[in-house]
């Protein structure tokens, strides 16, 4: 099988994920924060190295400010009903993932503003545009990095810089991106950064983050309790990370993230260009399909490590369904994304998404087009 | 006389260590020593003699202290 569903989660992980995941199970154990016993210790020193890998990651310097989630979803939401209340402004742009989408549906049913900037049909997003819609009392600028559709990348620095220039913050859902693109959250100034750890991080499923920067002076959690901290207060510690951190943490996941990470730091340069090089490869061998229609910037353009794509008129999810008999696993319908498909055009019958990792060889690249283009002879008129 | 250091978090308390590891000083998180006042499950052991490095150096990263404690060993 040819796995090409890398933007939903990544496939297979370095062996070092596993082997991690495994000893802290066997030889850890123990919960981390709470009690103080030297396993509970150890257990409490696996998380904070996590931690201080995941701010080296994104160049932030105090690793307190990253607070474990588990996945990017739950980080978004905990961002935005963390900041947002009655009353306030956030702009965002319509083609995010819905797990920004929804949470902001829900929060303008109880007064939050809502503000929607189209981006351009390729899913860039015109700086002026955004620059425009942000006024004095916006409290929050909310967007993605890339579209996990239509997978053009945001320029987020004037978009920061003008949110800050209005005393806004800045929430990124790099879903897509991180651990494929270099992110520095103080030299970018983001505010409020949102990942998957088990995406193009390389870990586990069931691990994610959120970056809570400095100028974010008050944030509420989704959750309280269970932090293991502060057991004789009442209220949720004011401390980060553990009040964002509530209940226990899911110590193989972290742990297994640890390793990805390691894994990361010593071949970051070698997985960037590799998944760079499968994604061009699959941009051209497509584009060169009769009846075959790309979505996204045009060939050449920066994109993230994905790309969709729409034969002639067929289903989507059929057309995905025929690839996997053919041996290859990508992903059909909506992608939680249907404003990015409205923006496409395609909402009605959906794309297909095939998206490298830094394991998808040439060769699998060969076999997906070989596939799509067998498909499309047979389907099309 | 041993000093301990705790601080406003376990997360705190590892990235002390991890400090003072990297600057050479024999440090460890250890459980709660017998005699320490105060609700921490958890306290940064230090080496005779240190202390004061040790703080100029957390200062010098920027990582808060909450209490000092001396306990007898
Ligand atoms: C842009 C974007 N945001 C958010 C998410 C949600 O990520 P997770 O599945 O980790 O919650 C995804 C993944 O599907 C995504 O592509």
């Amino acid at each position: 099988m040819v796995y090409l569903d890398n933007a939903a989660t990544s496939y297979p992980k370095p062996p070092a994920v596993l082997d991690a995941m495994r000893a802290a199970i066997e030889r850890i154990g123990a919960s981390p924060g709470r009690g103080g016993h030297r396993q509970a210790i150890e257990a409490g020193r696996a998380v904070f190295r996590c931690r201080a890998a995941v701010a080296d990651l994104i160049g932030a310097s105090e690793p307190e400010r990253v607070a474990f989630t588990k996945n990017a979803t739950e980080a978004i939401n905990t961002a935005l009903c963390g900041v947002l209340r009655p009353g306030d402004r956030v702009v965002t742009t319509d083609i995010e993932h819905n797990a920004m989408w929804r949470p902001l549906c829900r929060l303008a049913r109880t007064g939050v503003e809502v503000d929607v900037v189209p981006a351009e049909p390729d899913g860039t997003v015109d700086p002026e545009r955004m620059l425009r819609a942000i006024g004095e009392g916006t409290r929050l600028v909310a967007l993605t990095h890339a579209s996990n559709v239509l997978g053009a990348l945001v320029d987020v620095r004037p978009i920061a810089a003008a949110a800050h220039a209005a005393g806004a913050l800045v929430l990124l859902d790099a879903a897509q991106t991180l651990g494929e693109r270099p992110l520095d959250v103080e030299g970018l100034e983001i505010d409020l950064l949102a990942a998957p750890g088990h995406k193009g991080l390389l870990g586990p499923q069931g691990t994610g983050f959120l970056y809570v920067g400095p100028r974010v002076d008050a944030i509420e959690p989704l959750t309280f309790g269970g932090t293991g901290s502060r057991s004789e207060e009442e209220q949720q510690p004011d401390v980060l990370p553990d009040r964002l951190e509530s209940g226990t943490l899911n110590l193989p996941g972290i742990a297994g993230l640890s390793a990805a990470l390691s894994y990361l730091a010593e071949h970051g340069d070698a997985v960037r260009a590799s998944v760079r090089q499968r994604t061009a490869e699959l941009v051209t061998g497509l584009s060169e399909i009769a009846g075959v229609r790309l979505l996204g910037p045009r060939e050449g353009a920066v994109r993230a490590g994905l790309v969709a794509f729409t034969l002639g008129q067929t289903d989507s999810e059929e057309v995905a369904a025929a690839l996997d008999q053919r041996g290859v696993a990508c992903r059909g319908g909506l992608h939680c994304a249907p404003q990015a498909h409205r923006k496409a055009g395609t909402l009605d019958r959906g794309a297909v998404r095939l998206s490298p990792g830094p394991f998808t060889s040439a060769e699998d690249v060969e076999t997906a087009i070989r596939a799509v283009d067998a498909l499309a002879r047979e389907v099309l008129p | 006389m041993t000093d301990y250091l705790t601080f406003s978090s376990n997360s705190l308390a590892f990235r002390a260590e991890q400090a003072l590891l990297a600057a050479g000083m024999a440090v460890a998180v250890v459980p709660r020593p017998p005699g320490m006042v105060g609700r921490c499950a958890l306290a940064l052991k230090l080496p005779p003699g240190c202390l004061e490095g040790a703080q100029r150096l957390l200062a010098a990263r920027r990582i808060p202290i909450l209490k000092i404690h001396a306990l007898t060993a």
